[in-house]
């Protein structure tokens, strides 16, 4: 076995992971705080990578991407103020049918808008190169990094572990994990509810704009077209694995998955080509059948 | 007499014709240990959450320190030093006994109402809330996830939680539901000297009437949304009106 191939394979893996990590850990932060499942998840990240390439066309591809942050901040408390809050207490199916249908809303809105065709950040014609964000990748010792996971490592996984950190310690992570145990009681102590939710929702919609402009190849490689959506959809199956109530699960179950697609792609693919689509699904089935609460769910009490 | 603390006037709420408050009045005065009694679906939480913020009235008022309180959010009235409990439990379950609490003292130095941290006053806090906890003797569960402690714990908790937040006036939902009457007795000492210690005047709303009225040092009984008696509790047990709601009219 080549050291050098193993090293790489794992750093790509923890690369893609955190991009992973990222966008699920923004999905789960939403479920905790509302109770709600965003369906339209992997439309927050073609809407952001949409946003990002908008921006791109007009400024370099760093402050693109940063620009494109309080647009999908205010995008996630547009999405809850309008989607989320008029169905405040009525059923749950109602309210996964509501996202269900907002995700092909915005499906369609961004074909509208943005075309069918596959874009190439801030190359308003496809004859121009796409842009990058500075070239980072570099090579030690026979292991190759790309720029790209470069980028999503330095950028992407503190991102997720900030926001572990911030949910355990900082004073909005505490009311927010106030209002994701009780909100009548959240309500009666004075805290603002209402705005904890709409800033869950906004911090969801960043989090996938950072993972979907990178997945969408801010980093190198393309831009953003449909077939995000279909990326998008990676994160149902590592929220399951991390617990879908944790937000340090769906961290370590983003890193896990992208390690595994990772050795997968570089083992496996050749024998049973296509397996790495459907390896994440596999493992979650496999790890629910030992525990159904997944790898960091809270394990349901009821006492009465 | 002493000052009026909490004044509701002529409260009326309905749901779709069921009407849960019919021309409520009361006063509750600073010290008072208030009692708000009644057979079940008497009206007592509605009062309570109208109260709270929680519901509005279609009629009527309350007024708190001598301010209407009319259109202000539960928020701001747990601001203006009206605190609660709720009947169900509705601790932060996931949370320890010691981030409930700090949770409820935060409030009371102000903080968390604003996004940043405020490590000057992480201190006041935690000694506050840790006193809370003390006086309540709940110091031994600390560091226990709320949700984990059996019930009667848990109710001693929600009530450390709201005195935590330095409440001039607790309203009580049926603190004593489900408590064994050892459980009872050792809540009702700990009411009346928090009381004591810290100046906080009760609301109490309780199913049960035998605890209320030893304690309370004035009862309202209410039944179906309306108010059968107010008063001093010795006067309760002679009222027919009470007799009546509580044991039926005999034939």
């Amino acid at each position: 076995m080549d050291f050098a191939l193993v090293l790489q394979t794992v750093f790509n893996g923890l690369a893609n992971g955190a991009l992973y990590a990222v966008i699920t850990a923004g999905f789960v932060l939403v479920y905790r705080a509302t109770s709600v499942v965003n369906f339209a998840i992997a439309e927050f990240l073609l809407i952001g990578a949409y946003l990002t390439y908008t921006l791109s066309l007009f400024l370099p591809m760093l402050p693109a991407i940063f620009l494109a942050l309080p647009l999908a901040f205010a995008f996630g408390v547009l999405v809850e103020r309008g989607f989320v809050r008029p169905l405040l207490g009525r059923n749950v199916v109602a309210v996964i049918m509501a996202t269900i249908g907002l995700a092909s809303a915005l499906d369609g809105a961004a074909l509208i808008v943005w075309g069918p065709d596959q874009k190439a950040m801030g190359a308003a014609s496809i004859a121009q190169l796409p842009k990058e964000v500075p070239n980072l990748a570099f090579s030690i010792g026979g292991v190759f990094l790309s720029s790209k996971a470069v980028w999503s490592l330095i950028l992407a996984l503190p991102l997720a572990i900030l926001l572990v950190v911030l949910l355990k310690y900082s004073r909005y992570g505490v009311l927010l994990r106030a209002v994701s145990e009780s909100e009548t009681a959240a309500l009666a102590m004075g805290i603002n509810a209402p705005r904890v939710v709409a800033v869950a929702w906004g911090v969801s919609a960043v989090m996938a704009t950072i993972g979907g402009a990178f997945l969408a190849g801010a980093a190198g490689g393309g831009g953003p077209g449909h077939h995000l959506v279909l990326l998008g959809l990676i994160v149902f199956p590592i929220a399951i694995l991390g617990g879908f109530d944790s937000v340090p699960g769906a961290v370590v179950a983003g890193l896990l998955i992208g390690l595994i697609e990772a050795f997968s792609q570089l083992y496996l693919e050749s024998l049973l080509p296509g397996i790495t689509q459907a390896i994440p699904f596999v493992i979650v089935l496999l790890v629910l059948l030992v525990r159904p609460y997944g790898l960091f769910g809270q394990h349901r009490i009821e006492r009465v | 007499m002493s000052r009026v603390l909490l004044e509701a006037h002529d409260l009326h709420l309905s749901f779709r014709g069921v009407k849960a408050l019919v021309g409520v009045s009361f006063r509750v005065s600073q010290g008072d240990l208030f009692a708000v009694i009644g057979p079940n679906g008497a009206g007592k939480t509605s009062l309570l959450n109208v109260l709270s913020g929680l519901y509005k009235p279609q009629q009527g008022r309350v007024t708190f320190l001598g301010e209407d309180l009319a259109g202000l959010s539960p928020q701001q009235r747990v601001r203006k030093g009206l605190g609660r409990t709720f009947q169900n439990l509705e601790l932060f379950r996931g949370m320890t006994v010691l981030e409930n609490a700090k949770l409820g003292a935060e409030l009371a130095v102000g903080a968390y109402t604003d996004l940043l941290p405020k490590a000057r006053l992480e201190w006041e806090i935690r000694r506050h809330a840790e006193e809370v906890l003390d006086y309540l003797h709940l110091s031994p569960y600390r560091h226990a996830p709320a949700g984990a402690l059996p019930y009667g714990l848990q109710k001693r908790v929600e009530v450390a939680r709201a005195l935590a937040g330095r409440p001039k006036l607790l309203l009580l939902d049926e603190p004593m539901a489900g408590l064994s009457l050892e459980e009872k007795q050792d809540l009702a000492r700990f009411l009346l000297d928090a009381r004591r210690e810290w100046g906080v005047t009760l609301v109490l709303v309780e199913h049960d009437l035998k605890a209320v009225l030893e304690l309370s040092t004035g009862v309202l009984v209410m039944s179906y949304g309306e108010v059968l008696y107010q008063g001093a509790p010795a006067g309760v047990r002679d009222n027919p009106r009470v007799a009546e709601a509580y044991l039926g009219r005999s034939a």
